[in-house]
C-alpha cells in the first residue's frame, strides 16, 4: 500500500513537471498533436500505478521522453509553417457573409444541428448574423459577426506566417498576384509578414520580429 | 526558446540514465551469473562448503542490488530470483546434486529474464 502511495505521488509530480515544461499550450484548447501527447502521458502515467509489479521507470522515462519530443515538435511547428499546416491542419471557413458553405460542412462532417448549437453557444441565433465563421484546427468554431450600422467590417486573415488564406483572397476578389502586389506597396514580402488582415478597405500588416503594431 | 534547452537536457539526462541503468543491470546480472556458475562448479567438484558460501554470496549480491534493480525491472522477476537463490545453498550437498542442477538452471533462466525485462529483445 505504502509503495502505491509513493508511486502515485512520484507519478503525479512527474506529470505536473512535464505539463509545466510543455507550457501553457498544453493547458488550453488542444491541437491534435497536443491531444495525442496528453492522452499518451495519462496512459503511461497510469500503468505503473495500476501494475505495482512494473518498475517506476516504466512510467517516468516515457513521460519525460514524450515531454521532450512534444517540446521539440512544437518548436519545429513554430519554425516551419508547412509542417505546422501538415500536423495541425488549417482553419476551414463554413460561414461567409451570412451564408453557410454546405460543401465544407459535409467535408468536415459537421451537421447543421452541430453548427446551430455552436452558434447558440455564442448567442448567435441565425447564420445570417455571421460575417465569417471558421472551424479551427482544434475543432472549435470561431465567428466574426456582421458589422452593425457604421461599424467596420471585420478584418479577415489573408496571410499568417507564410500561409495564404486563398478562400479569403477569393472572397475579396483577389488572387495571390494581387496579394504580392499589396505586399510590394507596403515594401515587404510574404516571408517577412507575420500577419496580414484585410476587410476590403483597411489592411493591417504586422511584420515579423517587430513590435506588434499594425500599419494601417 | 529556453524550453528547447530543457527538452535537449531531458533527452541527454534520459540517455545517460538509461545507459547507466543498462550498465548496472548488465554488471549486476553478470556478477550473479558468474557466482552461480562458480558455485555450481565447486559443488560438482565436491567442495560443498565453498559452493554453499559462493551461493550465499550470490544471494547477498542480489539483495544488495535489489533496490536499484526494482526501479528498472519487473519486481516479480526479482522476487522469483531471490526465492531461487535462497534455496540454492541448502541444495549444495552430495545427495541433492540433481536438485542443485535444476535450481541452478532455474536461477540462470531467471537472471536472463531479468536482463530481458530491461533490454527487451536487444
Amino acid at each position: 500500500m505504502i509503495s502505491s502511495v509513493v508511486r502515485t505521488v512520484l507519478v503525479y509530480l512527474a506529470v505536473v513537471v512535464a505539463m509545466r515544461l510543455m507550457g501553457k499550450r498544453q493547458l488550453g484548447e488542444l491541437q491534435p498533436a497536443e491531444l495525442v501527447t496528453t492522452l499518451l502521458i495519462s496512459n503511461v502515467a497510469s500503468i505503473c500505478i495500476d501494475e505495482p509489479d512494473l518498475p517506476l521507470s516504466a512510467s517516468l522515462v516515457p513521460i519525460f521522453l514524450i515531454t521532450a519530443l512534444e517540446i521539440l515538435n512544437s518548436t519545429l511547428v513554430w519554425f516551419c509553417p508547412r509542417y505546422a499546416q501538415l500536423l495541425l491542419g488549417k482553419p476551414v471557413t463554413i460561414i461567409r457573409n451570412g451564408e453557410i458553405l454546405q460543401k465544407e460542412l459535409a467535408r468536415l462532417r459537421i451537421t447543421a444541428a452541430d453548427l446551430a448549437e455552436a452558434l447558440r453557444g455564442r448567442n448567435i441565433f441565425s447564420p445570417q448574423e455571421v460575417y465569417w465563421g471558421v472551424v479551427e484546427p482544434n475543432g472549435s468554431i470561431t465567428t466574426a459577426v456582421m458589422p452593425a450600422g457604421d461599424e467596420d467590417t471585420p478584418l479577415l486573415p489573408l496571410l499568417i506566417d507564410r500561409t495564404v488564406y486563398r478562400d479569403n483572397l477569393a472572397f475579396f476578389g483577389l488572387d495571390e498576384t494581387a496579394l504580392d502586389r499589396m505586399l510590394e506597396t507596403q515594401n515587404t514580402s510574404r516571408r517577412d509578414v507575420l500577419l496580414l488582415l484585410y476587410n476590403g478597405e483597411k489592411t493591417v500588416l504586422i511584420p515579423k520580429k517587430t513590435a506588434p503594431e499594425g500599419t494601417v | 526558446m529556453k524550453r528547447n534547452w530543457y527538452a535537449v537536457a531531458i533527452l541527454l539526462v534520459l540517455t545517460l540514465l538509461l545507459a547507466e541503468a543498462g550498465r548496472y543491470v548488465e554488471h549486476t546480472t553478470g556478477i550473479l551469473q558468474n557466482r552461480i556458475e562458480a558455485a555450481y562448479a565447486l559443488a560438482v567438484q565436491g567442495d560443498y562448503p565453498a559452493a554453499r558460501q559462493t551461493y550465499e554470496q550470490a544471494a547477498a549480491q542480489a539483495r544488495k542490488g535489489g533496490w536499484v534493480l526494482s526501479l528498472l525491472v519487473r519486481r516479480n522477476l526479482l522476487d522469483q530470483l531471490n526465492q531461487t537463490l535462497a534455496v540454492l545453498p541448502p541444495c549444495a550437498e552430495a545427495d541433492s546434486l540433481a536438485d542443485l542442477e535444476m535450481e541452478t538452471q532455474r536461477a540462470r533462466t531467471q537472471i536472463s529474464q531479468l536482463r530481458q525485462s530491461f533490454f527487451g529483445g536487444l
